[in-house]
């Protein structure tokens, strides 16, 4: 039976929603805005949110009970995400989505132990950083080394696009510890603290008004307890944690279309133009696939593959919802996030501008249209 | 080989569609199509029959009825074999859904031909007491039919389902051909003495209901065409040298081989969800079918096409198997009514009830709170 949402999963997001249902009216409010108005750096009463939901354990579910979770099933993971992104809340970010379980997979009982408990409460918040200057789509070509010195690792370089950066307590980096034949060789994982001396942030604003920041490793040492895993076998480890990442929530999608929708049924000032019901229906059946692509990458195949293909297929629903609502809001649709006269409180003024960043964060698109053209290739052969 | 459709609804149709497949994969093959495509072969009796002692039609009693339905026929579609089959399941969900009827047609072990609207309001023909008028309309396998099954109008606000003889002189049938090898009449009914009347004063919301679940059935046609059509795609640019390597090193290729990927990987979850939900009895079952054969119209077309395109001129030949199924997911797109006309219908059907609260994750309307 596709997709299977057992009564035991149905009766956690039961609880699940009555927890949220619970929190102050005017904390939700104040986090869901911030939510519209940047979906990747929380604000303070997203944390606030985060560690209400930690310290009752409603973060990290799937975690094992010894890392603080609730050991439920993985499907029960994405009914938190998408329950959390269809209410327009932060979901604790790449620290609850991709670090956490990353590190609970890979990382040292010692690691483990001092960070995940706080990811649970917001009390840990991670920076990710992988991209530099001459590393984008292309990771491995990353070049920020770590060299062995007494007792650890020194770290020298530059990383980009690090979000969270500024508000984070640890960074986890990408370096590279040799150069080999074959770039995916040599490169290593590190937990590096914020406050380590010798990292500079520097803040980087986005045509959608986030911020992310450039991040500068000068002479930075960290013991040798920060590397996760073995020294030059990092890459497996970045694609654990990437695949973790692009399998994203659709959540907030379905939120904005199920506004957009409602919006023009009530509008009066809207008129109906030709064709306007066909693209929000058109939309909607897009979103559909999206929950379909979503639970096979999380619960049903959950293969890098399907990950890829549930972030190419959201990431481009999102672009081509935010260019059609606008154009069925027409130009008040030109108001942006906090004008009184815009509608749907100016959400797809700012999906806009911001969808373009998720065609080509966490690798680009046509990356991960490669990944999937090799299993389906693989499978041919 | 199995579908992906019957992957994901692997646990329910155990190994009955396995033994679908099975059989398809040993009886139909690129000749038989071509004499089916060629109007040579008559109606293939052998493989029905075995399809029958299969159990096809006998699924239509189970609880999981929709659920072995999309299965199967996505097995026919993936084996590119337009079959009988399809509008005798058809005439199943029209029977159990309007007229309440036993699953199972009096026939048994017959093929049933159907003539049913794309959408209520294209009903060409009308019940005039106890004779039908009206047409033209399209119906497949009429001259291999024991019963043909028409959703009629009924008075202003209503509509029938009606059973008629396929053979009675009143029913002028022209064979006629169509974009792909299935057997196609044209027909006018002129006053067609009715042979039972199944149900009558039917509203328009529960044919709209029903009229959803046939185009699920259609959907999943496309979904095994387009999972072949795929595998066809994937194995040629592994196999076919061009430019000194298989096409499969070039960037170009491996992208859109991808996008079908991913337009499929879709499509089958959406087909299984459907089927799932009308065999749950679910209140959205609607939804979930029209939101499937939305996405097989026009998801189907993009990845047939991309395969064409990939198949390049060896693709474009008779002798390669890829036309059949080309054709046939543009068939099922067509006899969906076109995109165009399933959004527009789907829209007006559904949109109001997700404007009044849609809760997203369970894909149900939202709980009053």
């Amino acid at each position: 039976m596709f997709p299977d949402i057992p009564a035991a999963s149905r009766a956690f997001l039961g609880d699940l929603r009555g927890f949220l249902d619970r929190l102050p009216a005017e904390l939700v409010a104040a986090a869901q805005a911030e939510y519209a108005a940047d979906e990747l750096e929380p604000g303070p009463a997203s944390l606030d949110v985060w560690r209400r939901m930690g310290t009752d354990r409603w973060v990290g579910v799937t975690w094992p009970v010894a890392e603080g979770g609730r050991a439920r099933p993985p499907i029960d993971g994405w009914l938190f995400a998408e329950e959390m992104a269809g209410r327009g809340l932060f979901a604790g970010g790449l620290t609850i989505s991709s670090i956490a379980p990353t590190l609970i997979r890979v990382g040292t009982p010692k690691q483990r132990g001092e960070l995940v408990d706080g990811m649970r409460t917001a009390d840990v918040i991670f920076g990710v950083a992988y991209s530099e200057p001459e590393a984008g789509s292309d990771l491995a070509a990353l070049r920020l080394r770590a060299r062995p010195v007494d007792g650890g690792f020194q770290l020298d370089g530059v990383k980009i696009y690090t979000t969270c950066a500024n508000i984070a307590t640890h960074l986890w980096v990408a370096a590279r510890t040799s150069v080999q034949p074959r770039q995916q060789d040599g490169i290593s994982v590190f937990v590096v603290p914020t406050a380590t001396p010798g990292i500079t942030i520097r803040r980087l604003m986005t045509q959608a008004d986030g911020r992310t920041n450039e991040v500068v490793f000068d002479g930075v040492r960290v013991p040798a307890t920060a590397l996760v895993g073995e020294v030059d076998h990092g890459w497996g480890i970045i694609r654990t944690a990437l695949a973790f990442e692009r399998a994203l929530p659709y959540g907030v999608v379905a939120l904005r279309l199920g506004e957009l929708i409602g919006h023009l049924a009530r509008a009066e000032a809207v008129q109906p133009v030709d064709g306007q019901r066909s693209k929000l229906m058109q939309l909607l059946v897009d979103v559909e696939a999206c929950r379909v692509l979503g639970y096979q990458a999380a619960v049903g195949r959950a293969t890098p593959a399907a990950a890829s293909m549930n972030k190419v297929w959201l990431t481009e629903l999102r672009q081509r919802m935010a260019a059609t609502g606008l154009s069925l809001l027409g130009e008040w649709g030109t108001l942006g996030l906090g004008e009184p006269d815009a509608p749907l409180s100016g959400h797809y003024e700012r999906m806009y501008r911001a969808s373009v960043m998720r065609r080509f964060a966490a690798g680009a698109n046509e990356i991960q249209r490669e990944i999937v053209a090799r299993a389906v290739l693989d499978a041919a052969r | 080989m199995k579908t992906p459709v019957l992957a994901e609804l692997g646990d329910v149709t155990g190994g009955f569609a396995d033994a679908v497949a099975d059989l398809l994969a040993h009886r139909v093959d690129h000749g038989v199509l071509t004499s089916i495509d060629r109007a040579s072969a008559p109606f293939d009796a052998a493989l029905w029959r075995s399809l029958v002692a299969l159990g096809c039609l006998d699924v239509l009693a189970e609880p999981t009825a929709t659920q072995l339905s999309v299965s199967v026929l996505a097995e026919l579609g993936y084996a590119g074999l337009v079959s009988p089959l399809e509008p005798t399941l058809i005439a199943s969900v029209l029977r159990r859904r309007l007229a309440g009827a036993d699953a199972v047609p009096p026939e048994t072990g017959r093929p049933v031909a159907v003539a049913v609207p794309v959408a209520t309001g294209h009903c060409r023909v009308r019940l005039d007491v106890t004779r039908l008028v009206g047409g033209p309309v399209q119906v497949e396998w009429l001259g291999d039919a024991a019963d043909l099954l028409v959703l009629a109008r009924d008075g202003e606000a209503g509509y029938a389902l009606v059973s008629v003889a396929p053979d009675t002189p009143e029913l002028r049938a022209t064979p006629v051909r169509g974009i792909d090898h299935r057997r196609l009449s044209v027909v006018e009914f002129d006053a067609v003495p009715v042979r039972s009347v199944l149900a009558r004063h039917l509203r328009d919301g529960d044919c709209e209901n029903t009229i959803a679940v046939v185009q699920l059935l259609r959907a999943a046609v496309v979904a095994g065409a387009g999972t072949r059509a795929a595998e066809l795609t994937a194995r040629h640019l592994v196999t076919r040298v061009q430019f000194g390597a298989p096409l499969a090193r070039l960037q170009a290729p491996r992208q859109a081989v991808a996008e079908m990927a991913i337009e499929l990987a879709a499509l089958t979850g959406l087909v299984a969800q459907a089927a799932t939900r009308v065999d749950e009895g679910d209140a959205v079952a609607e939804h979930h079918c029209r939101v499937a054969a939305i996405h097989a119209a026009r998801a189907g077309e993009r990845l047939l096409e991309n395969a064409a395109q990939l198949h390049g001129g060896i693709g474009f030949m008779q002798e390669h198997l890829l036309h059949f199924f080309y054709r046939l997911g543009k068939a099922e797109q067509l006899h969906l009514g076109g995109v165009e006309l399933l959004l527009d219908t789907a829209a007006k059907r559904l949109l109001p009830s997700v404007a009044a609260g849609w809760d997203w994750l369970l894909a149900e309307p939202r709980a009053a709170s």
